[in-house]
């Protein structure tokens, strides 16, 4: 496995990852643009996905009309889509306090 | 998600659900008898079959998920053509009493078959259990995927 990414990372983003408060919103930042844009990305869809079944849910309340499964669907895709957020932030999170534990 | 697995299972799901309230409404109007000179109800089928996409369509999904051998059939699911009445002639009962009767003192019914509607309604029943347990399988996937590489030391 190789350690590029990491290298690549300049002491500049590296000290600036250091003097951030929050590790988590710190870590996207760190990571460099396009991954961040990939990941800013991702996590708007995770919201949509739960706007949507907010949406469905609310439809279902109100008038019923709305076949049960798709509302369970989205439930179940919102539920998905926030898990698959939540895991990558623990990746993420995870990786930083390995660098933080790094002995220079 | 815009997994192929949850689109797949979600398209069966509805169809089979678009099927069953087709089925319902043939029950329904089982009993309707027609006017003498009138519209009657004609039993309805529900038209499904595979959700074709095009030639450039299917070639660059499964570039994008890297087949290289084309697949036989585009995955994309199942979807509904629409609805079509059968041709199932009316049933002619012999009804004097009837005040819908005509002069033979005959009245029709739309000729729903009652056992074929039940026994496609056990079939709808399956399928849509099959799907339901079909996206249940994807998920616990999905969700073991995220188990990949967890409490890694």
């Amino acid at each position: 496995m190789s350690i590029d990414a990491i290298a690549a990372l300049s002491a500049a983003q590296i000290s600036a990852t250091a003097a951030a408060a929050a590790p988590q919103a710190a870590a996207p930042q760190a990571a460099g643009q396009s991954f961040g844009s990939m990941l800013l990305a991702n996590v708007m869809h995770a919201d949509a996905s739960v706007q949507a079944a907010e949406q469905a849910v609310q439809a279902f309340a109100v008038d019923g009309q709305a076949p049960p499964h798709q509302v369970m669907l989205a439930l179940e895709e919102a539920r998905m889509s926030l898990h698959f957020a939540l895991q990558v932030r623990n990746r993420l999170v995870e990786g930083y306090q390995e660098l933080m534990r790094m002995q220079l | 998600m815009s997994d192929t697995l949850f689109a797949i299972a979600r398209s069966g799901m509805d169809v089979e659900r678009l099927r069953m309230e087709v089925i319902a409404q043939n029950l329904a109007n089982a009993g309707a008898a027609r006017l003498p000179g009138g519209e009657g109800y004609q039993p309805m089928r529900l038209v499904s079959g595979p959700n074709a996409v095009s030639g450039f369509e299917q070639a660059l999904g499964d570039a994008a998920r890297g087949y290289t051998v084309h697949a036989p059939e585009a995955l994309a699911g199942t979807r509904s053509y629409g609805v079509q009445a059968t041709a199932a002639p009316p049933r002619i009962v012999h009804e004097p009493a009837n005040p819908l009767a005509d002069q033979d003192g005959n009245v029709a019914y739309p000729g729903v078959d009652h056992a074929g509607e039940m026994a496609l309604m056990v079939q709808t029943q399956r399928i849509y259990e099959a799907n339901v347990v079909m996206y249940n399988s994807a998920r616990s996937m999905f969700m073991r995927a995220m188990d990949i590489g967890g409490n890694s030391p």
